[in-house]
C-alpha cells in the first residue's frame, strides 16, 4: 500500500536506502559512465523521495526507485544539454551582452522547467512555442521561420499550449 | 471532487476542477489573444467567456500562472539557448544553434523590444497598433491620444483621476478641461514613473530603459517610480528622459519630432544608425547598416508608412545599396541592411 504518514514514510525511505543505495548507485553508473555524477544522483534521488508527498510503492521497491531515478536523471540531463547550449550561444554573444552569474543561474532554471513542461512533444511544436513565448513572434512570422503553413503553426502552438498549460487534464505524458 | 462545481471552490485548489473542454477553449483563447492587434470584440468576448463560468475562470488562471514560468525565459538570449539546446535534440550540430542565433542578433530591437513585456499585457490592452500602424483615440472627456506604431494603452478613468497606463510604444496627448466641477488630474503611467498633465500637449515614449517626455504646450510633472525621487517640471519646449529613480537635465524638443503623427521621420544630421534605428520602429523587418557607413548623416523627411521607399529614397542620398539578408533561414529576410555599393566585378 501507498503510504503517507511522516513517520512511517521516514522508515520507509531509511529502509529503502540501506537496502537499495548501493544497487541505484550502480544503476545510475551505467547510465552515467561516472561514479561521482552517479552518487550525486542517487543523492537527489532519496531527497526528491523525502521532500515531496508522493506515495512510496514498496512492494517492488528497485522498480519503484528505478521510476524516481529515470525522473532524476532526465533533469540532469536536460540542465546538462542547456548548459551546454547556454555555453554555445554565449560564446557568439558580444562580451558586454553576456549575462552575470546570477541572472545565468535564473535563466538556467527558468529554461529547465519550461523544457520540462514542454517535454514528450515533436522538435517543430516546441520550436514554434519557443518563438511564440520567448521571442514573441507572430503565427504568420512563425510559420514563415518554420517553412510551413499558418494552420500548422496553429496545430504546433495548440499542441504545445495544450501540454504545456494542461497536460494533466489532458492526460497528455510527460516522459 | 466532481469537476462541474460550485462557484466558490479556492479551498480546492485550483487546479482540482478544469475540465478538459475550458482546458482546450482556454488554450485557443490564449492563442487567438497573442496575435497582433486583436479585435477589441475579441476581448470582450473573451471576458465573457471567463465570466461565464468559474471552470473558465480556472483554466484562464492555469494558464496565467504557468505563464509566468515562461516570462522567465523571455528574452532572445534565453530563446536563442533553448533553441540552441533543441538542435541537440534534432541531432543536427551547430548550424542550428547558428540560426537560433540570428533571431538573438537580429531581432533584438525589433518585435522583441515590442514584445518584451508580457506579450498578453499587450494584446489585451485597450488601444493598440501594430508595427507600422498609428491610430487616434477620442477618450471620454474629449482628451485626444495619438498612438505611434507598436503602441498600446490602457485608460483608467476614475472618480478621482484620469489614467493612461503607457504598455509599449509612444503616445501624443492633447488633453481636454475636465468637464467636471473637481478637474480630476490627468496621468500617464510608464514602467519607470508618471507623468502629469498641466493642461497641455505632450509625448510619452516607452523606452527598454527608460521614458522620455517632451512638451509641446502647457507643461507636465515627471514622478520618478522610487520613492523620494525627485519631481522635474517641464515646460513647453522641452523634453527629457527619466528612470525610476531619476530625471535627466530637461533640452530643449523638437517639433519635428511628432512628424510621426504626420506619418513621417523628420532627420536632422542624424547618424545612420540612429536614423535606422528609429525608422526600424516601423518595419516589420530589422534595418541596419554596415558599420564603415554608420556614421553617415542623414537630413531630410521620410515616410513612416512606406518603409521599402524610405530605404530607397535614403540609399539614393548617400549612394548606398539596400541588401536583404537571408542567410541562416533562407526563406524570410532576417534584416535589411544598408552598405556601401559594391563595385561591378
Amino acid at each position: 500500500m501507498p503510504t503517507t504518514d511522516t513517520t512511517l514514510r521516514q522508515q520507509c525511505i531509511e529502509g529503502l536506502y540501506a537496502d537499495h543505495h548501493g544497487w541505484l548507485k550502480a544503476w545510475l553508473r551505467r547510465r552515467l559512465g561516472d561514479s561521482f555524477a552517479a552518487a550525486d544522483l542517487a543523492h537527489d534521488t532519496f531527497l526528491r523521495l523525502l521532500g515531496r508527498t508522493e506515495a512510496l510503492a514498496v512492494e517492488e521497491p528497485r522498480a519503484f526507485l528505478t521510476t524516481v531515478a529515470t525522473r532524476v536523471l532526465a533533469n540532469h540531463w536536460r540542465r546538462e544539454q542547456l548548459e551546454r547550449a547556454y555555453l554555445e550561444t554565449l560564446r557568439h554573444l558580444p562580451q558586454a551582452l553576456a549575462p552575470s552569474p546570477e541572472e545565468r543561474a535564473l535563466l538556467l532554471e527558468a529554461l529547465c522547467e519550461i523544457d520540462a513542461l514542454l517535454d514528450g512533444l515533436p522538435v517543430p511544436a516546441k520550436r514554434a512555442f519557443l518563438f511564440s513565448q520567448l521571442d514573441g513572434l507572430t503565427q504568420v512570422q512563425i510559420a514563415e521561420r518554420l517553412g510551413v503553413t499558418e494552420r500548422t503553426v496553429r496545430r504546433y502552438l495548440t499542441q504545445a499550449a495544450e501540454t504545456c498549460f494542461f497536460a494533466d487534464v489532458l492526460g497528455r505524458a510527460r516522459a | 471532487m466532481n469537476t462541474a462545481v460550485a462557484p466558490q471552490d479556492g479551498a480546492n485548489g485550483p487546479d482540482a476542477s478544469i475540465t478538459p473542454a475550458a482546458a482546450r477553449e482556454a488554450v485557443q483563447w490564449f492563442l487567438d489573444l497573442q496575435a497582433p492587434g486583436p479585435a477589441p470584440r475579441l476581448r470582450e468576448d473573451w471576458l465573457r467567456w471567463r465570466a461565464a463560468s468559474a471552470v473558465h475562470e480556472r483554466a484562464w488562471q492555469r494558464i496565467e500562472r504557468v505563464g509566468r514560468t515562461l516570462q522567465g525565459g523571455a528574452s532572445p538570449f534565453a530563446s536563442a539557448v533553448a533553441q540552441a539546446k533543441l538542435a541537440g535534440e534534432a541531432a543536427r550540430g551547430r548550424r542550428r544553434a547558428v540560426q537560433a542565433l540570428a533571431v538573438l542578433a537580429f531581432g533584438a530591437g525589433g518585435a522583441w523590444a515590442v514584445h518584451q513585456r508580457t506579450p498578453w499585457r499587450e494584446a489585451v490592452a485597450d488601444h493598440r497598433t501594430a508595427v507600422g500602424e498609428r491610430r487616434v483615440v477620442t477618450l471620454p472627456d474629449g482628451t485626444r491620444v495619438e498612438l505611434n506604431t507598436a503602441s498600446a494603452i490602457d485608460v483608467r478613468y476614475g472618480a478621482a483621476e484620469r489614467r493612461l497606463v503607457l504598455v509599449v510604444g509612444e503616445i501624443l496627448v492633447t488633453t481636454a478641461r475636465d468637464a467636471r466641477p473637481a478637474p480630476r488630474p490627468f496621468l500617464v503611467e510608464t514602467a519607470q514613473g508618471e507623468v502629469r498633465a498641466l493642461g497641455t500637449r505632450f509625448t510619452v515614449r516607452q523606452g527598454a530603459q527608460d521614458a522620455r517626455v517632451a512638451v509641446y504646450d502647457g507643461a507636465v510633472e515627471i514622478q520618478p517610480r522610487s520613492p523620494g525621487a525627485p519631481v522635474l517640471r517641464l515646460h513647453a519646449g522641452q523634453q527629457a528622459r527619466f528612470s525610476a529613480t531619476e530625471v535627466s537635465a530637461p533640452e530643449s524638443a523638437a517639433q519635428a519630432d511628432t512628424a510621426w503623427t504626420h506619418g513621417a521621420l523628420v532627420a536632422l544630421s542624424m547618424r545612420l544608425d540612429d536614423f535606422l534605428a528609429e525608422l526600424g520602429r516601423y518595419s516589420g523587418t530589422p534595418l541596419a547598416c554596415d558599420p564603415a557607413v554608420a556614421h553617415l548623416r542623414v537630413s531630410g523627411s521620410y515616410p513612416t508608412d512606406d518603409v521599402a521607399k524610405a530605404l530607397e529614397a535614403l540609399s539614393a542620398v548617400l549612394g548606398l545599396e539596400v541588401r536583404t539578408v537571408t542567410r541562416f533561414w533562407g526563406r524570410q529576410a532576417v534584416r535589411i541592411e544598408l552598405a556601401p555599393r559594391t563595385p561591378p566585378v
